[in-house]
């Protein structure tokens, strides 16, 4: 009876063991196709301005596509924030795949930019990183040598605004570094992840009518020290200012 | 060999004993006292001896700074040891205050060390000053932390600060700044010190990702009502994409230059200050001066 019941234990274990190596196949080497785009040229802003854009670039990279932070029961109830002035969110966590390069992406074109192949391993998503770093030489004509450029025309009643301008980043802790980007998905072999930078939510807080008056003729420029750029400053890096779709192979 | 260099020789090693004592789960105990210090700021406000200064020339002296603590938990290896605490309501400008003393726990170290900040209860003990109307204030307004001071500006005068906010924030791992080690060590028949220190610069700061973010309080004092006090609540009068000054005119530093406020990628609730100061209070706690925790933010109804 007793070498009985220990069989029967020892079958209950074994086979618990395969349930869980079956539902598991994390960790296993991956290549995910890597894309970005905009949101559209046209949109209105929380400030009640209509804007038309004509131009908006971005030079975007390193991309990393992290793993859940959720590792225990707690963790899941209670968001767990690591946050601290000038320190590194990133620290501890898993990279689920990385693209360690740097695109110059136009945000108006109407296929979306293939930024490349990103290696990591299979599993859950978790959320996604964004390094905005200094535009290389090779990146940086379209966002005439910015982080990002912007042009376009802002409209409200009779008021009409064209207006051109770029964005720097400038070095400083955390600065640069855009992350909480809400993923989702099993990443997988062959599965495409497109990152969409909501140009939108950069201009959400603008007041296109605080731009300085222009010299000769416009369009006014987004002058740093400006409320446009200050808002442009803060909502370029939020993290609603970008998202993110996984399609799995094969459309899944 | 000299009799001093001879104990030298052996310190180490029987500092490395006792430490494997501890690492082994012996059967020894120890102390461990909590307590509970908001620095020099709280007792004497800013700027302060060690430099810490409000950039935009105010000085601030607060009156109270009240915080509501409980749930201090001590784990090794995953493994909780229950001590007896319970819900406090502390001023911290009374200086630094033992909270609870821990006595007879297990003498080893404790990797998982933290406490809770949370919205006071009418349960919690008073300790020191606290009066008691001021603690049915924290009671009703679900406060977590709650600093009263005035601010002084040779230019722009006085301003109340009137500073209540309601949270319930969990810190745990936190990092001992004695060593940069995680937690503590109650030694064999000794006592380990364990001081809850909470930053009160981080509610002044000016960004949340910079390396040396600047502590300001311009923004604070343009929100004054014409009572003269700034309240928790009437932060949400400033929007971050376009901060006011105290003239009511784009926020500015002297040099002329717009003043901002970086939230980075922090998710707020709103772009505001309020929210702003609401995520930088989720950081003061840490532990035994700079050491850091994790800070898990459950929210207030």
């Amino acid at each position: 009876m007793k070498r009985r019941l220990t069989l029967l234990l020892t079958t209950l274990a074994l086979t618990s063991l395969s349930f869980a190596a079956c539902g598991n196949t994390g960790g296993r080497p991956i290549t995910v196709n890597l894309f970005a785009e905009g949101d559209g040229d046209t949109f209105t802003t929380a400030t009640g301005w209509t804007v038309t854009l004509t131009d908006a670039h971005l030079v975007l990279g390193p991309v990393y596509l992290l793993a859940p932070i959720a590792t225990t029961l707690r963790s899941v109830i209670l968001p767990v924030a690591y946050a601290h002035g000038g320190h590194d969110d990133f620290a501890g966590r898993t990279v689920r795949a990385e693209w360690l390069e740097q695109a110059s992406v136009d945000l108006l074109a109407i296929e979306r930019t293939s930024l490349g192949i990103a290696d990591g391993s299979a599993g859950p998503a978790g959320d996604v990183t964004v390094l905005l770093e200094p535009p290389v030489a090779a990146s940086s004509s379209a966002s005439h040598g910015h982080h990002a450029w912007l042009a376009g025309t802002a409209v409200m009643g009779a008021a009409s605004i064209s207006f051109e301008g770029g964005l720097d980043i400038p070095d400083d802790g955390l600065s640069r570094q855009v992350e909480g980007i809400p993923a989702s998905g099993d990443y997988d072999t062959d599965g495409e992840v497109t990152l969409t930078a909501h140009v939108s939510s950069w201009l959400d807080q603008m007041h296109f009518d605080r731009l300085p008056e222009p010299a000769v003729a416009e369009p006014r420029v987004i002058a740093a020290g400006s409320q446009p750029y200050a808002a442009w400053y803060i909502g370029a890096r939020t993290s609603s200012a970008f998202s993110t779709r996984y399609v799995a192979p094969g459309g899944r | 060999m000299k009799p001093v260099a001879r104990v030298a020789l052996f310190l180490p090693l029987f500092g490395l004993s006792a430490a494997l004592n501890g690492c082994a789960g012996s059967n020894g105990t120890g102390t461990a006292v909590f307590s509970a210090t908001g620095e020099e700021a709280a007792a004497l406000g800013y700027p302060t001896s060690t430099g810490i200064a409000f950039t935009d020339g105010w000085s601030l002296r607060f009156e109270h700074v009240y915080v509501s603590l409980d749930q201090i938990h001590l784990r090794a290896a995953g493994i909780e040891t229950p001590v007896e605490d319970g819900p406090v309501i502390v001023d911290l400008h009374d200086g630094p205050q033992d909270l609870f003393r821990f006595e007879g726990i297990p003498a080893q170290r404790y990797d998982d060390v933290g406490y809770r900040i949370l919205p006071a209860t009418a349960s919690a003990t008073r300790v020191g000053t606290v009066n008691a109307t001021d603690a049915d204030a924290m009671i009703t307004g679900r406060f977590g932390i709650w600093l009263v001071g005035t601010a002084t500006h040779v230019t722009h005068g006085t301003v109340e600060l009137d500073l209540g906010i309601p949270m319930d924030v969990r810190m745990s791992h936190c990092v001992n700044e004695t060593d940069m080690t995680d937690g503590i060590v109650v030694p064999i028949s000794g006592t380990a010190d364990a001081p809850m220190t909470f930053h009160l610069d981080h509610l002044f700061f000016d960004s949340i990702i910079a390396a040396e973010p600047n502590v300001r309080f311009d923004a604070y004092a343009a929100m004054a009502g014409p009572d003269g006090v700034v309240a928790y609540d009437e932060l949400a009068g400033q929007t971050l994409a376009d901060l006011v000054g105290l003239d009511g005119m784009p926020l500015v530093d002297d040099s002329g230059a717009l003043i901002l406020y970086d939230p980075g990628s922090t998710p707020l609730a709103m772009q505001n200050l309020r929210e702003f100061v609401f995520h930088q209070a989720t950081t003061i706690g840490h532990f035994n001066g700079e050491g850091h925790c994790a800070y898990a933010v459950t929210p207030v109804d």
